[in-house]
């Protein structure tokens, strides 16, 4: 710790980078679980519940369910596998499992404290990929909840996407930071790289849509306004377009019944998935640190509003027209929705 | 004679090698009158400056066992100490300030990094210290970055004779040291050199496993090595002084238990000089004196590619004069210049250096006997952003001569923005200003001397105020320094120092409680819910008792402190619980024909207390030092 205040600056900068995602997979209504990163090394991390029916809000609810243990540091991303929701906390080289309607937990899985574990998807049978913020993805048995091995890529790993027996994982950094600007497509069969795409510096949020194409936002350049999305066939990765930010890339969520893709990039800016064109007309001009969309019969986008990482966030609630149409306090630096069914 | 404590007569630290170190509790108490402080400039006995001013002794120090700067304070003063684990940083909150407004001086002279702008005191080896002064003076003093106050330190500089020590105790701990010094008519000349190592693999609970485990701290030893040397010539009314320190500490950084860095680790190294020169002409008082420093800090994480190396030189010459003017009039002037650079693989290939001039009047007017003025005033001139002024006024009325004291000082406080602040790549921001503040503060002294029984009470008021506060808040992509802080701080400090004496035994007790209620200002950004909210990791409450017994050749301390709540985050959603930790002492001294043989018992965190000061970094459990050290 000693070092770590001349490193603030530093760990800033990837704070801010830290991507944050959306299960944007549920279709059904149901309450939100809003996973708060906490302030980073101070392991306050929570899960905010949020019910937009009665507009209930229950915070920490990770704590109170599991007799006051805290969440830990770095309430990245979760995802919900054979019936159970994973929750990776990634400062604190950890995945809680747990049941997602009382948020119990059943068991923890410990990784090894030089990962930092960051996404986790279902790649097969009993097997799931954690990306870890280092230069390898984790190979992980579900049943056993061994890590079985890794597979290098090179660089640290971030977003990743599953499609068929295709996984595609971000690489951001390499090991010091300087940026990366590819994306690995692995087999999942086989756990082999097939190839690295190049793409354009801080690959970080990798999606994809009900067609099978895979959606990767890249950061871009530090200092340039150069972030891009990069539209990827799903089956062999090659480029089907790509859309210029001409600002900053950040969080991507699917709308796919209106084939709409809202992009957190200088303000909440809207994506014609069928043209592959981005508009100028903002949903929102206020950057927010995360994005959710809950598609179900109402449909409704939610963002997160971090304020400085400090202090309780807000969550804000906009229809698919831009209108604002709730808000509910949330924990510390609200980087993930997760919407149950 | 001294930057910082002079000790006209009576002086303590020369009988120290004379005396059993311990039996010297209650002269102490009654020689606080006698000491001479520098703290405001203006060479006053410590009563009588407009300012509180708190000093932790040499047999406080002695007694204490502790490894660090930032373990005395922690224990014995009014101030809190963000501590992050015996390997980890420790830094300042004075008065409900943040950490770079407080500023550390050896014999004058900042010590605080540039880079960071604040002082991480578990860098200091405690066995170097001989004396700790604390008061709240402001930036017309000694320079910006005052608007908590600040801590002189005094090293050991008077030493005669020959000491060892050996101790050993609990996580594999052990300190070594050994110092001589020579003195004649008119010159003297002492060294000292210590190493302190600890495992620090002490157990703690690991509540944030599934289910808590018991488990050890890994990578958290410590080694500090230091060395010190001073020297000293008088000749007619001028006198030279002149030290030489140097430590290296090398410690893991083994992080907040929930995401321990197991291989990361820290490199502290330092080389300070010092020389000063003095010169008196009938009332007039004329010296130079001279600073050079270089220090290395290298943080090396190989779990996330780091390799942070810097190295900051510095180098700072300065000219005090003093004349007495009249018998009411005592003129104090500095002229100082000074150059600071940096070189950092965190500043890419940028070397940045600062350049620094100023000039300040500090005079002390009596205006009759009993009550005393001082004005103060101070221009500084940074190359790399400009001017900064700073005045100050303060007063010292004695209602009771020697026996009630009523004080009142305010001032007007900046501070300049640090090296990283400036130049952090892709996120300094060279358009920042100085930070500015301003604080009052009123108290009052009251002595009560009864026959063997002498009663201190020392009470102060203070509000503070700081103002464009340079802060980093996040923009699209990074945080970036702003000057968005605002703090407004008040509170109160109540010391007691109690003293009685018989003819078989001492018994000395100081008691420091304090209340602090520090709160952010104006709103930052939209949406900031922390306005008029307690600033994280600062307590409102703080107990703090240290009492000696000195029966004979024994001697015993208990210190307890309570520390009270703390937030953890800026809306004040979430705190950390109070703690309570007693620390234990006992000491027998033997004199046998010129030889005194001291063995000392430390007893730490006697109730082992399961507490942390930041949240994840655990501090060790109930933990033992075994001292023996042979003066001659």
């Amino acid at each position: 710790m000693k070092f770590i205040v001349l490193l603030l600056p530093f760990i800033f900068v990837n704070l801010v980078s830290c991507t944050t995602d959306i299960n944007d997979d549920a279709n059904q209504n149901g309450p939100v679980l809003v996973l708060n990163q906490g302030i980073h090394g101070s392991g306050n991390a929570s899960i905010t519940s949020y019910d937009p029916f009665t507009g209930e809000v229950e915070q920490n609810v990770f704590s109170r369910q599991n007799d006051g243990r805290p969440l830990g540091d770095g309430a990245q991303s979760a995802n919900l596998i054979d019936g159970s929701l994973y929750i990776v906390v990634n400062n604190s080289h950890k995945i809680e499992v747990v049941d997602p309607e009382s948020m119990v937990s059943s068991h923890t899985i410990n990784m090894d404290g030089e990962l930092s574990p960051r996404y986790i998807e279902k790649a097969g049978n009993n097997k799931a990929y954690v990306t870890t913020y280092t230069d390898s993805v984790a190979i992980l048995n579900i049943e056993s909840g061994e890590v079985t091995g890794y597979i290098d890529t090179g660089s640290r790993t971030e977003g990743i996407g599953v499609s068929g027996q295709r996984a595609f994982v971000a690489n951001t950094f390499y090991p010091g930071f300087s940026p990366a600007n590819y994306v690995s497509l692995i087999n999942t069969e086989n756990d082999e790289i097939i190839k690295t795409i190049t793409l354009r510096d801080n690959p970080s949020v990798v999606k994809v849509d009900s067609q099978g194409r895979i959606w990767v936002v890249c950061n871009g350049s530090f200092g340039e306004e150069n972030g891009a999305v990069y539209v990827l066939e799903g089956e062999d990765g090659s480029i089907i377009e790509t859309i210029e930010l001409n600002a900053m890339g950040g969080n991507l969520v699917f709308y796919e019944d209106d084939q709409t893709a809202y992009i957190a990039s200088g303000g909440i800016r809207v994506i014609n998935m069928n043209e592959l064109t981005i508009s100028n007309n903002l949903v929102s001009t206020q950057s927010y640190y995360s994005l959710g969309f809950d598609d179900s019969e109402n449909p409704l986008l939610y963002a997160g509003d971090a304020k400085n990482y400090a202090q309780a966030g807000v969550a804000i609630i906009y229809d698919v027209n831009g209108a604002r149409v709730d808000s509910f306090s949330t924990g510390i630096s609200p980087g993930f929705f997760y919407f149950k069914d | 004679m001294c930057f910082r404590v002079r000790i006209c007569f009576l002086v303590v630290i020369l009988t120290a090698s004379i005396l059993p170190a311990y039996s010297q509790t209650l002269s102490d108490t009654l020689r606080l009158d006698d000491i001479i402080i520098t703290a405001t400039r203006v060479p006053e006995p410590r009563k009588h400056q407009p300012i509180q001013v708190q000093i932790i002794d040499s047999v406080t120090l002695k007694l204490s066992g502790s490894s660090s700067l930032a373990q005395i304070l922690e224990s014995h003063s009014g101030l809190f100490i963000r501590n992050y684990g015996p390997s980890g940083a420790s830094t300042i909150s004075q008065r409900g300030m943040v950490a770079h407004q407080t500023q550390v001086y050896w014999n004058g002279f900042n010590i605080n990094h540039p880079m960071l702008g604040l002082m991480d005191v578990n860098t200091l080896s405690a066995g170097m210290i001989s004396s700790i002064e604390i008061n709240s003076v402001g930036s017309s003093a000694y320079g910006g970055g005052s608007l908590g106050g600040s801590i002189q330190i005094a090293t050991n500089d008077n030493q005669t004779g020959l000491d060892v020590s050996q101790s050993v105790g609990s996580f594999g701990r052990i300190i070594s040291s050994g110092g001589a010094g020579v003195k004649g008519d008119h010159w003297q000349f002492n060294a000292q050199a210590i190493r302190d190592y600890s495992e620090n693999d002490f157990p703690y609970r690991d509540y944030t496993r599934n289910p808590t485990e018991e488990r050890k701290r890994n990578n958290n030893k410590v080694e500090t090595r230091s060395m010190l040397a001073n020297g000293g010539y008088s000749f007619g009314k001028s006198e030279v002084r002149s030290g030489l320190w140097y430590s290296h500490s090398q410690r893991g950084v083994p992080g907040p238990i929930q995401s321990q860095t197991m291989r990361a680790n820290q490199e502290d190294e330092f080389l300070r000089w010092h020389g000063n020169y003095q010169i008196e002409f009938s009332e007039v008082k004329l010296g130079g004196k001279a600073y050079l420093n270089r220090q290395e800090l290298n943080y090396i994480n190989p779990q996330d590619g780091i390799n942070s190396l810097s190295t900051n030189t510095s180098g700072l010459f300065e000219i005090p004069v003093s004349y007495d003017y009249s018998k009411s009039i005592k003129l104090n002037g500095i002229m100082a210049a000074s150059r600071a650079w940096v070189e950092s693989t965190a500043y890419n290939d940028e070397a940045p250096d600062r350049t620094h001039y100023s000039a300040q009047l500090n005079p002390l007017i009596v205006l009759i006997d009993r009550f005393k003025l001082y004005p103060s005033v101070r221009v500084d001139h940074y190359n790399d952003f400009g001017h900064a002024f700073s005045y100050a006024l303060g007063l010292n009325y004695a209602v009771v001569p020697q026996s009630l004291i009523w004080r009142a000082y305010a001032s007007s406080d900046f501070n300049a923005p640090t090296f990283n602040d400036l130049y952090w790549p892709d996120s300094g921001n060279p358009d920042l200003q100085p930070e500015e503040g301003w604080k009052m503060e009123t108290g009052f002294n009251s002595t009560l001397l009864q026959g063997n029984f002498v009663q201190e009470t020392d009470g102060q008021v203070f509000i503070s105020r700081l103002k464009n506060g340079i802060q980093w808040i996040p923009g699209e992509r990074v945080f970036r320094p702003q000057n968005v802080r605002e703090i407004n701080a008040r509170g109160f400090e109540l010391q007691s120092n109690t003293a009685f004496l018989t003819d078989s035994y001492t018994v000395k007790i100081a008691q420091i409680l304090s209340g602090t209620w520090s709160t952010y200002g104006k709103s930052r950004f939209p949406g900031d819910q922390a306005q008029g909210k307690q600033l994280i990791h600062t307590p409102v409450w703080q107990y703090k008792m240290s009492a000696i017994l000195d029966f004979g050749p024994l001697n015993m301390m208990i210190t307890p402190r309570w520390i009270g709540t703390r937030y953890v985050d800026e809306d004040n959603q979430n705190a950390i619980e109070a703690y309570s930790v007693v620390d234990y002492s006992l000491a027998y001294s033997l004199k046998v024909v010129g030889i005194t043989t001291d063995l000392q018992w430390n007893l730490m965190n006697s109730l082992n207390a399961d507490y942390e000061v930041i949240p994840y970094y655990p501090i060790p459990g109930r933990n033992h030092l075994i001292t023996l050290r042979i003066s001659i």
